[in-house]
């Protein structure tokens, strides 16, 4: 039998400038673990600015 | 058993908790009934090289969708009601099966281990496709033999481009991350854990357990402390972390949750377990209690046991390092290999992966079996209701005389359940009350035991089985191969 672990779902809506998502979110993010992966997120978030920074330098030698 | 608990039991099991479908079992068949927007989204997936690839290599369940007129025959066969498929929208799908399930809590951590990064394996691969899993338990996956399959298919849904986030990680950590780091470091037994524990652990859970210089260490520190202090101090705050992210560059929000992965999986190989070592773990080493001439006289009888049965489905209780599950599956049966150790089961798992042996090993003792769970325990069956009647031979080999006297089982019980569990054949082995080994575990209860002899034996088996014939191994062993007396005998 196939299962998946899940508390129940909740409904999140969210409408941006051009259109909305319904976010149907089906386990559970956690607290903690949602917070550290935003963090992480966001320092990843500077390493691609990083990267694509060193992209263009190297684009630029080229 | 009811009406209304048959059909539960038809749609049981599983899938209540899907909004878009759920699992239906008809007879030998595995069935999901999908709405309309998820079988949209299934078909997409479907379509896809990721989902063709992993198909392929046997990583992901074969699915095909039926069409409406199977839907009508399931109904006309009665089963419609029982299934819910008489009424309303919904597509018929029907996926591969796999022929024995288990789950997390009946897994060694090697198990555990391997369906952790098949989920990762997928979910990167499905990225790459602009699909995501919206879930990432362990229940997700089932094993052949040893090689894990993924096989719940309404887990991938099409992927907001702009989001970064992976919400399932949470669920990923707590079920899968976290239960291999106690268990790495402090020994704690998955059985034990994921069996009471459905959902895992808490980083909070893990932080209690640990002293100051562990919590700094990296591994702790990222899966467990600063999760763990980031929750305390959240959960005094607004439900604003819960409100979708979307940011304006994809390709940043692609970076991110790649890099994500990649954190994921280097976290996974600190978890992944090591060989474990017990004290059952060189049982099958020769010594002065198993000599070499006993080792080979027993692998010599089991030998030509499973050649004149010529069995297609074997059960190995108490199956130790799977020296004769091994035997089985190169003599052209399926195995599934049980045992109450998990350092065993797990060197086991390795070695039946390496030399692609089909046994399907699990920490599973026969004299307190795993029992069913979930809700009104009817979501995972006990073992014994998915064992009964699914094995054409057993085999247990130097076993029962540890259910006997550490379990204190009736001989007449063990037999009677062995009934159930074989359609055709028993290999058995007698240890009488005189072995070294024996005698280590009566403890000076001998007398209890005084009237166990071969005689008492046989008679306590021939209630369901005949024996076919017995040989000495040893001064205090016998084995024996019987047949159920509903077989067929050759003799």
């Amino acid at each position: 039998m196939f299962l998946w672990g899940s508390s129940p779902a909740l409904l999140s809506f969210s409408l941006t400038r051009s259109f909305a998502f319904i976010y149907l979110l089906y386990t559970d993010p956690g607290s903690g673990t949602l917070v550290w992966q935003l963090l992480l997120a966001a320092f990843f978030g500077l390493m691609f600015y990083f990267r694509r920074f060193r992209d263009f330098l190297s684009r630029r030698r080229k | 058993m009811s009406q209304g608990t048959a059909s539960r039991r038809a749609q049981a099991g599983a899938s209540f908790r899907d909004p878009d479908g759920r699992l239906l079992l008809a007879e030998d068949r595995v069935l999901r009934l999908v709405s309309a927007k998820g079988a949209a989204g299934l078909r997409s997936f479907l379509s896809t090289n990721a989902a063709r690839e992993f198909t392929a290599e046997g990583r992901l369940v074969g699915t095909r969708f039926l069409g409406s007129d199977a839907r009508a025959a399931l109904s006309r066969r009665g089963g419609g009601e029982a299934f819910g498929v008489e009424d309303g929208d919904g597509v018929l799908v029907e996926h591969e099966r796999v022929a024995v399930r288990s789950f997390p809590y009946e897994w060694p951590p090697e198990m555990l281990h391997a369906a952790g990064a098949l989920t990762l394996d997928l979910a990167e691969r499905a990225l790459d496709e602009g699909f995501t899993l919206k879930d990432a338990t362990p229940y997700n996956v089932l094993f052949r033999g040893p090689r894990a399959v993924f096989v719940d298919l309404l887990s991938f849904e099409r992927r907001d481009p702009h989001d970064p986030t992976w919400l399932p990680l949470n669920q990923f950590t707590r079920t899968t991350l976290l239960p291999l780091l106690v268990n790495k470091h402090f020994g704690l037994r998955l059985d034990q854990l994921l069996t009471s524990s459905r959902d895992g652990l808490e980083p909070s859970d893990v932080a209690r357990m640990c002293g100051a210089a562990r919590r700094l260490r990296p591994t702790f520190l990222s899966l467990v402390t600063l999760p763990h202090l980031l929750g305390a101090k959240q959960s005094s705050g607004g439900q604003s972390i819960y409100e979708p992210k979307r940011l304006a560059d994809a390709e940043k929000a692609g970076f991110i949750l790649r890099q994500q992965f990649r954190r994921l999986r280097r976290q996974l190989d600190k978890v992944e377990p090591g060989e474990g070592v017990s004290a059952w773990s060189s049982y099958m080493t020769p010594n002065r209690f198993h000599p070499t001439e006993y080792l080979r006289a027993k692998e010599s009888f089991v030998a030509k046991a499973l050649a004149e049965v010529a069995p297609r489905r074997v059960l190995d209780v108490g199956c130790n390092t799977g020296h004769f599950s091994a035997l089985a599956a190169r003599a052209g049966a399926s195995v599934v290999a049980i045992d109450q150790d998990p350092a065993v089961v797990g060197a086991l798992w390795r070695r039946a992966s390496a030399e692609g042996l089909d046994v399907l090993p699990l920490v599973v003792n026969l004299a307190r079996p795993t029992p069913a769970t979930g809700w009104r325990n009817e979501e995972n069956p006990s073992f014994l209701e998915r064992a009964r009647g699914g094995f054409d031979t057993l085999l247990m080999l130097a076993v029962l005389h540890h259910m006997h006297a550490t379990e204190q089982i009736p001989l007449e019980a063990v037999f009677e359940l062995a009934a159930e569990l074989t359609s055709d054949s028993l290999v058995v082995e007698f240890v009488a009350p005189e072995d070294p080994l024996f005698r280590t575990l009566l403890r000076g209860r001998e007398e209890l035991f005084a009237g166990l002899t071969r005689e008492t034996f046989e008679r306590a088996a021939s209630r369901h089985f005949q024996v076919v014939r017995a040989e000495r191994l040893h001064e205090t062993r016998w084995l024996y191969l019987m047949r159920g007396r509903g077989a067929v005998v050759d003799v």
